[in-house]
């Protein structure tokens, strides 16, 4: 068994600590992944979040031989990761785009209806941090749905919630995420 | 007293959402929130931005990247925490 089996073994028995330890795994073998992608495709390709963690999970684990909480876990760590790869590059936009300091987006300059994606992604990234601590479920469905790209269906069974219920999250985030940023213009 | 406000107002206007009528909408609003006019307002201002809402949330943002434009990024060091200046990164952690 690799590594990454262990520790999906282990976060299924109920040993918490073990989810610390699947975060930065997953994280690299994404990057890694993209990195080759981008080497292989020409310029102007689009990469899509879903069709990455999807082969980073056929790497990492196989598609046979593991239970399917497992893969729940998996893909939740993977919406997580995605979501630190997106912020961290729109980060280094930002920075680029202000002459290297360490300049925050300027959310009085910002006209919602027409942001660019990276600063979309930092503004919705800021937003969620608070979402985070009034209502974590929610939260968790931005992340997997905006970050990861993953469908109702996925986010139903990585959190082993209805659909319905993912849609209606999901519905509610979205709507509470722009009133607060709308209200920070 | 306010999260209350606000849990039932989303549960209102996730209801109305469904119904497509204006009329049968407001007919449902006027059912649902009573006379309660703070309850109202924030179903309505919901209701009212869900255009922008959808528009914000599915144009760009993270549904696809371009490789071209990730290029710079994906060439650096990460920093698995997504802070600045973070350490150790993932390579020296795993080593």
């Amino acid at each position: 068994m690799n590594d990454v089996t262990l520790i999906l073994d282990a976060i299924a028995r109920g040993e918490s600590q073990a989810s610390d330890e699947l975060l930065p795994l997953v994280y690299n073998e994404l990057r890694n992944l993209a990195t080759a992608r981008m080497l292989r495709e020409s310029a102007g390709h689009t990469l899509q979040p879903t069709a990455l963690v999807h082969e980073a999970w056929l790497r990492m684990v196989g598609d046979g031989s593991q239970a399917w909480k497992n893969r729940a876990y998996f893909f939740a760590a993977a919406a997580e990761a995605m979501r630190r790869i997106l912020v961290e590059h729109a980060r280094r936009k930002s920075r680029l785009k202000h002459g290297g300091g360490q300049q925050r987006l300027n959310i009085e300059e910002i006209d919602l209806a027409g942001t660019a994606p990276d600063d979309k992604n930092l503004l919705v990234d800021d937003a969620l941090n608070e979402l985070e601590r009034v209502h974590p479920e929610r939260a968790r469905v931005v992340v997997m749905k905006y970050f990861g790209g993953m469908t109702n269906k996925e986010v139903a069974e990585a959190l082993g919630i209805g659909e319905r219920s993912v849609d209606r999250h999901w519905v509610c985030a979205k709507t509470w995420l722009f009133k607060k940023l709308s209200d920070q213009v | 007293m306010m999260e209350a406000v606000t849990e039932k107002a989303e549960e209102i206007f996730y209801s109305a959402l469904e119904i497509k009528s204006p009329d049968e909408r407001k007919a449902f609003l006027d059912r649902a929130c009573l006379e309660n006019a703070v309850l109202r307002a924030a179903v309505e201002d919901m209701l009212a931005s869900q255009a922008k809402v959808d528009k914000f949330f599915s144009e760009g943002g993270s549904q696809s990247f371009s490789i071209s434009e990730l290029a710079g990024s994906l060439a650096e060091k990460p920093d698995p925490s997504g802070k600045e200046d973070a350490t150790p990164l993932v390579d020296e952690k795993l080593g």
